[in-house]
């Protein structure tokens, strides 16, 4: 929720590297909503069209798009060489749930695994 | 010699060896930024993007170095944008000075262009806040400031300086940053009492929060841990303070802990809690979180209420984590 501090890194020069997974859904919300509010998905899926590569490279800084591990380990590997910061942004299925989890008020012997 | 308040702020600041602050301008903030133009070769200014960015910039800059982050901002929309940093800080315990500028003396509490009463909103969310509309009590604010931010259990202090007073001439007397208030520290007693139950437990897990990290007792902690032969499970504000390839550390606790760690804290006859609170993310059901367990609580602040709950299993060690082990 502070995307528009990408300027300050690019102005500092610095070697930040963010990864961003983007399973296109406001994730922990939508977890919860899957799991207690019986699917009733409210205002977790904006439907944005932000393409994040656009956004960073807006900002003066650089952006790489992934969708596999190979991908990934290479844009990493030209990250770790940049001098400013540099986004990389992985697509990720939005059924990927945070796990194990305990509910609110639970014990361990409530742990949800999958 | 005499200086505005605008330097005088600098000086100060140069007494507690900050060389790097974070924030934003702002009209009322205009004398600040004219003496930090002055001072560029001493204190370096990062300016981010929005306020909210700069008090998390100091956050993680106090964090990185254990140094107090040092946060500007001017009045009003500046001062209130601080504001999730501010809390931030305060909610983790990260040493923070944020110095806002207000509107002049005789344009507050007018609802003034820009005027928000910073003092009362950020009460709840700083150690201790200062509102500053005579110059001859503007060092002595920020010193303080800086202090409290350090001492104890670390935590943000605001100073709000009014514009006249940031333009006023006084005179600069400079001194030494104020000695740290001295950690509690456990008597032999607690301490006999502490060991004596963990030498009678068969299954005592460690459960470690920020204040290790806070006090940097790390390494006496990893010595705790061989020594004893005690597994230990961190939280989130812990993490790495137990090296994840370590035999004996069991992963993070709490609502997405790990299994392991989870299972080992239900299942222990005695938890030894270091530098942590028994949080609602870690402790999600108070009454049946570690049920069977003496509980050794050791930390530099009296813990917070909801620990009634397990009163009668408890013991309370209050003192400074490297102390204790």
């Amino acid at each position: 929720m502070n995307l528009n501090e990408a300027c300050t890194a690019v102005s500092q020069n610095m070697p930040i590297i963010t990864v961003i997974f983007d399973n296109r859904v406001l994730g922990m919300v939508y977890q919860w909503q899957t799991a207690f509010y019986g699917k009733r998905y409210s205002s977790t899926t904006p439907e944005r069209k932000t393409d994040f590569v656009k956004v960073i490279e807006g900002f003066g800084g650089t952006g790489y798009h992934v969708d596999t591990e190979e991908g990934f380990c290479a844009a990493f590997h030209k990250a770790l060489k940049a001098n400013g910061p540099v986004w990389i942004v992985c697509d990720i299925f939005r059924q990927l749930k945070v796990l194990p989890m305990i509910p609110n008020g639970g014990t361990v012997q409530d742990m949800i695994l999958e | 010699m005499e200086r505005t308040g605008a330097q005088l702020i600098l000086e100060v600041l140069l007494e507690h060896n900050v060389d790097m602050v974070f924030g934003y301008p702002g009209g009322a903030a205009l004398n600040v930024y004219d003496a930090l133009y002055e001072y560029k070769d001493c204190v370096k200014h990062i300016m981010t993007a929005h306020e909210q960015g700069a008090s998390h910039a100091a956050d993680g800059y106090a964090r990185a170095t254990g140094k107090t982050g040092v946060v500007f901002a001017t009045s009003g929309p500046g001062a209130t944008n601080l504001v999730t940093g501010i809390a931030t800080a305060y909610m983790d315990s990260v040493p923070m000075v944020a110095i806002t500028s207000n509107v002049p003396n005789n344009m507050i509490g007018r609802d003034s262009f820009q005027e928000i009463y910073i003092m009362g909103i950020t009460m709840p969310i700083t150690k201790h806040n200062f509102f500053v509309n005579r110059v001859e009590d503007l060092a002595d604010a920020l010193r303080q400031a800086f202090c409290i931010a350090q001492s104890g259990r670390k935590g943000p202090v605001l100073v709000d300086v009014t514009k006249d007073v940031s333009a006023a001439i006084t005179e600069y007397v400079p001194k030494s940053p104020l000695p740290l208030k001295e950690l509690p520290k456990a008597t032999e007693t607690e301490l006999q009492k502490a060991a004596d139950a963990i030498n009678h437990a068969n299954c005592p897990v460690i459960y470690c929060g920020g204040g290790v990290v806070s006090v940097d007792a790390d390494k006496a902690l990893h010595a705790l841990m061989e020594t004893a032969d005690i597994p230990a499970a961190y939280t989130m504000m812990a993490a790495g303070a137990v090296p994840y390839n370590d035999e004996r550390s069991l992963g993070m606790i709490g609502m997405h802990g790990s299994v392991t760690a989870n299972e080992a804290l239900y299942h222990a006859d005695l938890v030894l809690a270091l530098g942590t609170r028994f949080s609602d993310r870690v402790a999600l059901n108070i009454e049946k979180f570690s049920p069977g367990a003496v509980k050794i609580q050791v930390d530099m602040v009296q813990p917070l209420a909801h620990r009634q709950h397990f009163r009668k299993k408890e013991l309370f060690i209050s003192l400074g984590m490297p102390l204790f082990i």
